[in-house]
């Protein structure tokens, strides 16, 4: 995420992040929690609500980032510098 | 994945799993670097592609079929694909780099250690809990579906209808973010 | 349940337009009706409820949570009628069912923030609180700054909101629940509701933990997270800086202080993780406080000036929140929960009352730079009065509402010991430095002649009235403190997780209802 000039870029390592986040709770919830007394799904729905919300987050960003290109001919954070202080 | 490389050990399964665990998981790395140290947007949106693929397939390996089709449809042919337009309707020149100054990577890289020490940290002083599903195969196939969709109709009712109208908030957001203004009226 | 009407609401906004294309007035209606059947469907659960708190999956309802909800319908409301009386003609007329419908989805996604007990509907309630502020950061779409300040925003927020996923992500492993109360159970080893936790050392959880909170400091703005928030205050229109400035912020405080009362309630005294947690957010807080006062100190732009402001007002009400981890499950966490609800009220009408002034003066005078409001006493001497009212208290003058705020935030810490002692001397070098940047814009407005004969300011009898109103909030709320501190303090109840534990699996026969799982506990 850090790395990045482009805002998409960045956006693309938000979306790494998740996934690291979504494997975590699958995993877990496969090989450590799964079935145990009625709680044995939870990682799988909140894996799945990643998936959803990831998917409105870039709808989201894009439309912003899709905004800022059209007034600044730009997708660089870099020229995100109008505001100082 | 570190978590998972270590889980492995505890899978008492043949010789096959470990091998396909082995290769999801160089995918997933190696093209998770491609992200990283790649500074042209359209590899980027490539290597995510080969990223998102691999953890459906690791999906499919923790017996998550739906979560893995989930995951290819939505992801992989949603988000995606949102992405790659994002990509198209933004630059001139879709093969612009946008070199990132030394320092800027330095502070990039010095984070990434941090928390990568801190994870590894955690990881070697917890003892993972070995809870009770370790060898169950907890309600895989079609059972995990069910158990799935009574999940989001009870206990998660709430952020499954929150969900449903964040959709639709963020439709609306999007749409207005997106258009041509009918009337100069701003700014 | 409050968020069903603000849902219909929205989709009342939004359909509005199809019965008459370009209407203001229907749309506007439609919201404002949506927010008050809300917000007595608030004052009922309220009212008729007192003490009550109730289960529904993976919401709690109690008295805390009415209250915060109570809290940011009601701003929703009051910022309609500023929007309505300031700023509306910079909006055009297409865009106002947009508008509504964002500003009633992010204080749909508030109010679930202030009840919600499991993991995933925290995560799902702040996404659902950030996105449509995204899209309203950059409402102005033709506004250069607009459009850079909800880039910002977006960028900046969906990174913490990752991190916070990941940070539940570990917990989720080390603790195998997504339930608040259970997870807090798990982490303190009280309870062994399933037998894997033998033998688990928290470092992960902890971890956890820490990333969950830097993704409610995110929100906050609390100090090494708070970059995007004078950008984003700046860019967005007045109207949308004031809703975030409080109701956001309010509703991150208030999920703030749920994780630490439900962590706490289960956490044994004297608990080496949970003090860890205690002494991090009160470090956090003095540290937002401070720096936010520093840097605006030479901030000329009135939004910018009330941003830093903001942050540091969300610091001061971090370093209550400490004393919530500091000093678990005793009267001094009560005080300490009555006195942040007290503080976000008073500072509800105080900022309410400095961005109107701020957004009356940029509507006529088209200016948002301090330096500008030169001569206001004698150009328009009714709101120079009212601005330096509104400052005066976010400063804490004794006889406003900022000053009883701050009394009775200290009173709590005065309560936690040593460490009580040191917040509070933190608190009182803030209040002294942020007066330096307080009586800047009086300064300009009294002190300074107008040299280049600025037009005068009219402001409309219905902004003058909604002054008056937040004004005269504030000098009884100074001036009678008592009973709106009592008044908050019988709702600075939350549910024991003792409770919520017993009560989570409420499902009869697995129905997908709403109304069942609901479980009453008068006690």
């Amino acid at each position: 995420m850090l790395t990045k000039r482009n805002a998409i870029g960045i956006l693309i390592g938000v979306e790494l992040v998740l996934n690291a986040a979504a494997v975590n709770f699958v995993a877990f919830n496969h090989y450590v929690w799964g079935g145990a007394d009625g709680h044995g799904i939870g990682g799988l729905v909140f894996a799945m609500f990643i998936i959803v919300l990831a998917a409105a987050e870039a709808a989201i960003a894009l439309a912003i980032i899709l905004n800022f290109y059209n007034n600044f001919s730009s997708v660089d954070v870099e020229r995100a510098d109008q505001m100082k202080g | 994945m570190l978590l998972l490389a270590d889980q492995t050990v505890v899978e008492p399964f043949g010789a096959v799993k470990p091998l396909l665990f082995y290769a999801l998981a160089a995918v997933i790395v190696l093209s998770a670097w491609g992200i990283v140290l790649s500074q042209n947007i359209v590899r980027m949106a490539v290597y995510l592609l080969l990223t998102l693929a691999g953890v459906a397939g690791f999906y499919f390996m923790l017996h998550a079929e739906f979560l893995a089709a989930v995951q290819l449809i939505v992801y992989a042919g949603g988000t995606l694909i949102l992405i790659v337009f994002g990509v198209m309707l933004t630059s001139k020149n879709p093969f612009m780099q946008l070199k990132t100054a030394l320092w800027e990577r330095f502070v990039g890289v010095l984070i990434g250690l941090v928390i990568f020490g801190l994870l590894l940290f955690g990881l070697v002083h917890t003892a993972l809990p070995t809870g009770a599903a370790a060898t169950g195969e907890s309600g895989g196939g079609h059972y995990q579906v069910a158990a799935i969709g009574r999940a989001l109709l009870s206990d998660y009712l709430v952020p499954f209808e929150v969900a449903a109208v964040l959709l639709l908030v963020v439709m609306i957001g999007a749409a207005f973010m997106a258009r041509r203004s009918a009337k100069q009226g701003n700014g | 349940m409050p968020e069903i009407w603000l849902v219909l609401g929205m989709c009342a906004v939004i359909l509005v337009p199809f019965l008459k294309r370009t209407s203001v007035a229907l749309p506007t209606g439609a919201a404002l009706a949506a927010l008050f059947f809300a917000l007595a469907a608030t004052t009922y659960t309220l009212v008729g409820d007192s003490g009550g708190t109730a289960v529904l999956g993976t919401l709690t309802i109690d008295p805390f949570s009415q209250f915060v909800k109570l809290i940011v319908i009601l701003f929703a409301i009051l910022v309609i009628a500023q929007w309505i009386i300031t700023t509306r003609g910079q909006t055009a007329a297409g865009d106002t069912p947009d508008f509504l419908c964002l500003l009633l989805g992010a204080a749909l996604g508030m109010s679930l923030m202030s009840s919600a007990s499991n993991l995933l509907m925290i995560f799902v309630a702040m996404e659902s609180a950030s996105y449509p502020s995204y899209a309203l950061a950059g409402f102005r779409k033709r506004h250069r700054i607009g459009t850079e300040g909800s880039l910002k925003y977006v960028v900046f927020g969906s990174a913490a909101s990752a991190i916070m996923v990941y940070g539940m992500s570990l917990v989720y492993g080390m603790t195998g629940t997504l339930n608040l109360s259970d997870i807090a159970s798990q982490i303190a080893g009280l309870s062994h509701t399933s037998s894997a936790v033998t033998g688990t050392t928290p470092a992960l959880a902890a971890i956890g933990l820490l990333l969950i909170f830097a993704g409610v400091a995110f929100k906050l703005s609390a100090v090494p997270m708070h970059f995007w928030c004078p950008d984003v205050f700046q860019g967005a229109p007045f109207e949308v800086t004031t809703f975030l400035s409080v109701a956001s912020k309010g509703a991150a405080v208030a999920l703030l202080v749920r994780l630490l009362f439900t962590l706490g309630a289960a956490s044994p005294v004297n608990s080496g993780l949970f003090t860890g947690v205690g002494v991090g957010v009160a470090i956090l807080g003095a540290a937002t406080a401070t720096w936010g006062n520093l840097v605006a100190l030479h901030q000329t732009n009135i939004k910018r000036l009330l941003a830093y402001s903001s942050i540091s007002h969300a610091g001061y009400m971090i370093m209550a929140c400490s004393l919530i981890a500091l000093a678990p499950n005793t009267a001094t966490a009560h005080t300490a929960i009555t006195a942040v609800l007290f503080y976000l009220v008073v500072y509800m009408f105080m900022n309410l009352g400095a961005f109107t002034v701020g957004a009356a003066i940029a509507a006529q005078q088209n200016t948002e730079d301090i330096r500008e409001y030169a001569g206001m006493s004698k150009r328009s001497p009714i709101l120079a009065a009212l601005m330096t009212v509104f400052l005066l208290s976010l400063f804490g003058m004794p006889g406003l509402g900022g000053f009883m705020g701050k009394v009775f935030l200290m009173q709590a810490m005065s309560d936690a010991g040593p460490a009580g002692f040191v917040l509070i001397a933190v608190l009182l070098i803030n209040t002294l430095l942020s007066l330096a940047y307080y009586v800047k814009p009086a300064y300009y407005m009294y002190f300074t002649a107008d040299k280049e004969s600025r037009p005068t300011i009219f402001p409309s009898p219905a902004a003058l009235l909604m002054l008056f109103v937040c004004a005269a909030a504030l000098f009884w709320t100074g001036l009678l403190a008592n009973k709106a501190n009592s008044f908050a303090g019988a709702h600075a109840v939350l549910m024991q997780p003792a409770n919520a534990a017993a009560a989570a699996p409420t499902l009869i026969n697995g129905l997908p209802t709403v109304a069942v799982p609901i479980v009453d506990r008068h006690d």
